[in-house]
C-alpha cells in the first residue's frame, strides 16, 4: 500500500455540527486510545483543494473507516436530506471493491435506529449496520470492538476502560484549553487530536 | 513524540505490525501513541506544557484534600 500509515489510519465520515460533537470527540478519543490515527475531512484547511478529491485522498489513505448515517434526515429549511455521509460511504465501498490495493479495507457503519437506513439507501441491505443511539459510551464500545476484531490486536483495552479514560480526559480538557487561552469549541480537529495524543502520552 | 516511541513506531511500520496496546502502559511494551499528521494551530510544546500544568494542579488538589481528610 502506497500510504505509509495506511494500516493505522481510520477515516471518520460523520456530521461536523455542534450537536454531533460529543459523539465525534468520543470516537476520535477511542480510535487514538486503541493505537490508531483518526483522519477526517476537517483536518485539511486548504481551500484550493476540491472537497470530494480531498475526501477521496483520505479514504485511499485509510484501511479503516467509520461512516455515521444517523444524521441523514430532512433539514428544516430545504426539506431535503443531508447526503454527504452516504455519498462518502459509496466512495469508500467503491474504493474497496474496485481497487485490489484496498480490498482489505474494513468499514464500520452507524445509523441511529435498526433498519432505518433501508428507507433511504435500501441498497445497503445485507450490510451489518450498527446503532449507537446517540450515546457516546455505546459509540466508543462499538468502535473499540470493531477495531479489536478487524485489526486482530488483542491488547486493546475494553470499551468501558476506554470510556472511563475518556471521562478523565474530558474532566481535564477545559483546564488544558484555559491554559492555552482557547475555548474547547474552538479546537480544530488537528488541535483536538494533538491534545488527545499528548494527554494519552502523559497518562501512559 | 519521544525518541523511544519514534523508534518503536518505525519498527512497527517496517514489520507491518499493527499498533498494540499492551499493559503495562510504560516500558518497551507500552503502546505507541499516534499524533496527527496534519499541523495543528497550537504547537506541541504548548500543548505538553498545558497538559502538564493541569495534571500538576489536579495532583496538588488531590494531595491537599487527602491531607485534610487525615487531619
Amino acid at each position: 500500500m502506497s500510504h505509509p500509515e495506511y494500516e493505522r489510519n481510520v477515516f471518520i465520515n460523520c456530521p461536523f455540527d455542534s450537536e454531533y460533537a460529543p459523539l465525534f470527540e468520543a470516537i476520535v478519543f477511542a480510535v487514538q486510545d486503541a493505537g490508531f490515527r483518526p483522519k477526517c475531512a476537517r483536518e485539511r484547511l486548504d481551500s484550493s483543494q476540491i472537497r470530494l478529491q480531498k475526501i477521496a485522498g483520505l479514504i485511499s489513505a485509510c484501511r479503516y473507516s467509520i461512516h455515521d448515517l444517523s444524521r441523514t434526515a430532512l433539514d428544516d429549511v430545504n426539506l431535503l436530506p443531508r447526503f454527504n455521509m452516504p455519498l462518502e460511504l459509496g466512495v469508500d465501498l467503491g474504493c474497496k471493491w474496485f481497487s485490489a490495493d484496498h480490498s482489505g479495507k474494513s468499514l464500520l457503519i452507524f445509523d441511529s435506529e435498526q433498519y432505518r437506513f433501508q428507507k433511504f439507501v435500501s441498497d445497503l441491505s445485507g450490510q451489518d449496520i450498527h446503532q449507537h443511539g446517540n450515546d457516546a459510551r455505546v459509540a466508543v464500545t462499538r468502535v473499540r470492538d470493531w477495531i479489536r476484531t478487524e485489526s486482530g490486536s488483542n491488547t486493546i483495552p475494553g470499551g468501558a476502560a476506554i470510556y472511563r479514560r475518556y471521562e478523565d480526559f474530558r474532566a481535564e480538557l477545559k483546564g488544558i484549553c484555559a491554559t492555552l487561552h482557547l475555548d474547547v469549541a474552538e479546537l480544530t480537529f488537528a488541535d483536538f487530536s494533538n491534545v488527545v495524543s499528548v494527554w494519552l502520552e502523559s497518562h501512559a | 513524540m519521544t525518541a523511544q516511541s519514534k523508534t518503536s513506531q518505525a519498527k512497527e511500520q517496517k514489520s507491518g505490525v499493527v499498533a498494540r496496546r499492551t499493559p503495562p502502559r510504560r516500558g518497551p511494551n507500552a503502546p505507541v501513541i499516534l499524533f496527527p499528521t496534519e499541523r495543528s494551530t497550537i504547537g506541541l510544546k504548548k500543548i505538553r506544557a498545558a497538559v502538564k500544568a493541569v495534571i500538576a494542579e489536579r495532583k496538588a488538589a488531590e494531595s491537599q484534600s487527602s491531607a485534610r481528610k487525615k487531619q
